[in-house]
């Protein structure tokens, strides 16, 4: 549910992604009748039965596969270790790249895919967070397996790791309303602009990038990933200041 | 008499020239080549229902047609209205001093009706990069083609419009220019919000700082070669 809302808070599209995303769903056939530029970030959201070329693109004669329908928008998969392993894996360079390139013996095609990966999971094949830490060797072993479905360098390019714990019912069955997206969305606008401010040379700083290689799971991929992510908090607050610990929660375990 | 007609082929997400040349000469037969798939074989079946019923005559003569480039395979039905309108005038029903300003795209039903075709948008962007003067497809299409700048898009309801644009028998307007702004209502409605979500602390927090690693696209489209007309009609977010 709240994969869903990320589109309506994620900044506008520009002119240029605009054009981009009306183009892919032009030549797919999913755009209305009558309909012109897309104002709205795509959101797609396959079942897990989904195949490789469905999800990347494929087949004889290619056409965008989902990870290109949500080009500069959100795709969710939901339920995440049931996917074919073989359908992850194809994502892996995608992931990296931000394109897909399909090679078939008569012709080379690339398709963009540029797009948000949202991914949600159980710890366990029951569901309950308490298999996974179970004194008992079965229960906890088959909360392993499962969750070593997924292979540490998707893993590694996914750049944050959110735990969502249970709501009591007390919290759920409340009146009170939350914040509108509208609100949300002007702040991720304008943390985005300092985002972009940070970081137009693209350039690390050599502190942060010590510091995170000093952790042992780091990977290349995630040492360059880290000071973005973690700068993230600061950026909705327009602070300079350096990450908090919060921020550093949500990083590659 | 030899004609040539301009298409579309729509590869990935760019499009590519196609020309259809007509060739009607002694001889009985409909030869149809340049490697068109199943749905563009059809098509003969198509053009000479929506002809007889429109009233025209579908020539009962030998008709050679090549789709060039012939070593590209051809996909879809959107290539019926090129073709129908090349044998008409090759069969001299209809003059052809205008057939090479166009680039023409559509399907014809039965009663000679067009319906839409896929891939309209990035056909525009190349008829406007080729030098066409102007984009004839269905009028389900021409909103999205519109977006392309310096472009006339003529939208046609069916084929007999095309038979009366070539003809000079009736003016036709390219599309207008006065587009509605997308309605905000059908926005909110696919775009859920997340005011219920108040106890989901946690998540909230997160999601108050979603990844702002940028959608950084590897794909380019020269916007110099393909700005969209209309300002005024774009969404505030895609406004310079």
């Amino acid at each position: 549910m709240l994969a869903k809302r990320l589109a309506s808070i994620l900044p506008p599209m520009s002119l240029q992604e605009a054009l981009e995303t009306t183009e892919i769903h032009s030549v797919c056939g999913r755009l209305k009748e009558n309909s012109g530029l897309m104002a709205t970030r795509p959101f797609r959201a396959p079942h897990h039965s989904i195949s490789d070329a469905a999800l990347v693109s494929g087949g004889s004669y290619p056409q965008p596969g989902e990870i290109s329908l949500a080009h500069n928008g959100v795709l969710f998969l939901d339920e995440l270790p049931e996917f074919k392993r073989g359908v992850l894996e194809a994502m892996r360079q995608p992931l990296e790249d931000r394109e897909v390139t399909i090679s078939r013996a008569k012709f080379t095609l690339t398709y963009p895919a540029s797009f948000t990966l949202v991914a949600a999971m159980n710890p366990s094949p029951s569901g309950y967070f308490e298999e996974a830490t179970s004194s008992r060797n079965g229960l906890r072993s088959a909360a392993r397996r499962y969750q070593n479905s997924l292979s540490g360098p998707l893993l590694d390019r996914i750049d944050m790791h959110i735990e969502v714990n249970p709501v009591a019912f007390e919290a759920l069955s409340q009146t009170r309303r939350g914040e509108p997206s509208a609100a949300i969305r002007k702040r991720v606008s304008a943390a985005c602009e300092c985002q972009a401010q940070r970081f137009k040379d693209r350039k690390t700083s050599t502190a942060m990038r010590r510091c995170n290689a000093a952790r042992p799971s780091s990977s290349a991929r995630s040492t360059e990933q880290e000071e973005p992510c973690s700068k993230t908090p600061c950026n909705a607050s327009h602070s300079p200041r350096e990450p908090t610990t919060e921020s550093s929660r949500w990083l590659v375990p | 008499m030899l004609v040539k007609v301009y298409g579309g082929s729509v590869f990935g997400i760019s499009a590519t020239m196609v020309t259809v040349e007509v060739n009607i000469d002694k001889g009985v037969g409909y030869f149809l080549v340049g490697l068109p798939d199943n749905a563009v074989k059809e098509s003969c079946h198509r053009i000479h229902a929506a002809l007889v019923n429109l009233g025209c005559s579908f020539p009962g003569r030998k008709i050679t047609i090549n789709m060039a480039p012939a070593d590209m395979r051809k996909e879809g039905s959107a290539y019926d209205l090129p073709l129908a309108i090349g044998i008409l005038a090759a069969s001299g029903q209809l003059p052809q001093d205008a057939l090479s300003d166009y680039l023409i795209m559509g399907e014809l039903s039965l009663d000679g009706g067009l319906q839409p075709i896929k891939g309209a948008l990035p056909l525009a962007i190349q008829a406007r990069e080729e030098g066409f003067k102007g984009f004839i497809l269905p009028a389900q299409n021409a909103r999205e083609a519109a977006i392309v700048d310096d472009l006339a898009i003529y939208g046609l309801e069916n084929l007999s419009q095309a038979l009366d644009f070539f003809k000079g028998e009736k003016s036709q307007r390219p599309w207008s220019s006065k587009c509605e702004r997308p309605s905000t209502s059908s926005e909110t409605k696919t775009n859920p919000t997340s005011p219920m979500y108040a106890g989901k602390k946690t998540s909230n927090a997160a999601w108050r700082s979603p990844p702002q690693g940028g959608t950084t696209s590897y794909w380019w489209v020269p916007l110099e070669r393909a700005r969209p007309c209309w300002p005024s009609a774009w969404p505030p977010s895609c406004r310079p």
